[in-house]
């Protein structure tokens, strides 16, 4: 058993045609066609001519996802198969991250249950005037660790050594940090970008998206698996986004990078685990030296904040760890 | 869609898209098409005898054989290669730009395997198999296949140690670790 489970690991970034790459081809055109002459044909002979009886044209868009072919040498003189086409690497890396998301072991939080998130920044900070960030310059580190309570309308966290209760001020958080609005979001991908262009968030279009997304990811310690794929797989769908299968987090451990320019010069990043496609955090870097409208500087190469979710599940009351 | 037989029906709305992502997976998508199309009507003539429990892994077996002689028709494959060879013959533009992507190395991994290796690990990798419905694809006995995957992950895996080996780069400098947050 663990054959299976060890083989699809390694087998997933190199499927030619992830999980959701033909959805919907038994009724596409092409499929549509198929279905009516096989079930015209009244033949019951079981030997069928060799002779392929089917010439169907690909309809459009069949391939829309796809990208280039590949040809693939075998080795041992037996017949050479040509590989199939190619997703590109982001819509893969992304799919591989949907699927294993789906897979993972949920459990919803009870009414009454309490979410728990804690997570891990450290910041450079803005920079006033006269002021530089430059790579190396100092972060400050900020721990949040909170309990949202599963129909999102009571949240708790420590304040000065005591754990402090209060209202969330109900779902207006954007993007949403509460179970209650969370599960009831969209579960496919172009739905889920649909549900955020409609909010006021503070950047919009595709940065406002990813940054969503993103923040979706960090933010919430019990993301449904039907919501998180659909983060990635609308992430996959940003026009801009890139992956990055050889990238480092901040403590220089192997991580996968998806990212998106934002405003030209801040680079924006999910850091994924390299082996399970699990959330780790996420990154920001200076792409570009960049001066902000006050005066202050940021140099290219300078990290200008990180995170790290260091912990995430459901408790029965606030103060516990999962 | 008029509905002629509903257990057929269903099977085609149920086992279609994964039937066609079965063949996609070995073959270009216009051949899988009719990979696809031949596998249901051969499911079409011989529904009686489909196992109502379980008829997704006799579909791919059915899809298999029929990949089969696809492939082994020498005409078929010729003309397969000279399209392949036209204008979808590029590798992937990522595996260009940074070396061997994690998915290219996977592939390259796979190519110096036998067919049967492949197979093997393809059903359960990307087909997501569990061993008893790969067993009847491959026609063997569970226990059969069992051993077969694991024969051909370990091949995989000295296969691609082979190829880290062959790909590791000259000495890089030293990492400037002062620099790390």
């Amino acid at each position: 058993m663990n054959d299976l489970h060890e083989v699809r690991r390694i087998m997933a970034p190199a499927d030619p045609c992830p999980p959701g790459t033909f959805d919907g081809a038994a009724h596409d055109p092409a499929g549509r066609a198929a279905y009516a002459r096989i079930t015209a044909a009244t033949d019951r002979r079981t030997a069928p001519s060799r002779r392929m009886t089917f010439r169907l044209v690909a309809a459009g868009g069949v391939a829309g996802a796809l990208v280039a072919g590949a040809v693939v040498a075998t080795g041992g003189g037996g017949p050479s198969h040509p590989a199939p086409a190619q997703a590109s690497e982001t819509q893969q890396v992304l799919n591989v991250a949907a699927t294993f998301a789906l897979k993972k072991p949920f459990t919803a939080p009870r009414p009454g249950q309490w979410v728990y998130t804690e997570t891990r920044f450290r910041r450079s900070g803005v920079p006033g005037r006269g002021q530089v960030i430059k790579p190396g310059s100092p972060l400050k580190t900020q721990v949040d660790r909170t309990w949202v309570r599963a129909d999102g309308k009571v949240m708790a966290l420590y304040d000065q050594g005591k754990l402090v209760t209060s209202a969330t001020g109900g779902a207006a958080a954007m993007p949403p940090t509460d179970y209650a609005t969370i599960s009831k979001l969209p579960t496919d991908p172009d739905g889920m970008l649909a549900w955020f262009s409609k909010q006021k968030t503070p950047n919009q279009g595709n940065e406002g998206a990813f940054q969503m997304l993103g923040s979706l990811l960090l933010n919430n310690g019990a993301l449904p698996p039907a919501q998180t794929a659909a983060a990635y797989r609308a992430m996959a769908k940003i026009p801009g986004v890139t992956v990055d299968r050889t990238a480092k987090d901040a403590t220089g451990h192997k991580a996968i990078s998806v990212s998106f320019l934002i405003e030209g010069w801040a680079k924006d990043e999910i850091l994924l685990d390299p082996s399970t496609y699990a959330y780790r955090g996420h990154r920001t870097t200076v792409a570009q030296d960049h001066t902000l409208p006050d005066g202050g500087r940021f140099l290219k190469g300078a990290v200008e904040s990180y995170s790290v979710l260091v912990a995430a599940g459901v408790v029965d009351r606030p103060g516990l760890r999962p | 869609m008029p509905d002629p037989d509903g257990g057929f029906t269903r099977l085609w709305d149920e086992h279609y898209d994964d039937v066609l992502r079965y063949a996609a997976r070995r073959i270009d998508h216009e051949t899988a098409r009719d990979i696809a199309a031949e596998t249901f009507l051969i499911a079409w003539r011989r529904r009686g005898d489909i196992p109502p429990d379980h008829p997704f892994p006799w579909l791919l077996n059915v899809a298999r054989n029929v990949l089969a002689n696809e492939t082994r028709s020498h005409h078929r494959r010729t003309r397969l290669w000279d399209r392949l060879r036209g204008d979808g013959a590029h590798p992937p533009a990522a595996d260009v730009a940074s070396g061997l992507a994690e998915g290219g190395r996977i592939a390259a991994g796979l190519s110096r395997l036998s067919a049967r290796d492949r197979e093997v690990l393809q059903l359960v990798g990307w087909d997501d198999l569990d061993a008893r419905a790969a067993a009847t694809v491959m026609g063997c006995s569970v226990k059969t296949f069992s051993v077969r995957l694991h024969r051909a992950r370990r091949r995989l895996t000295a296969a691609l140690a082979e190829i880290d080996a062959a790909d590791r780069p000259a000495p890089a400098a030293p990492l400037q670790r002062s620099h790390q947050v």
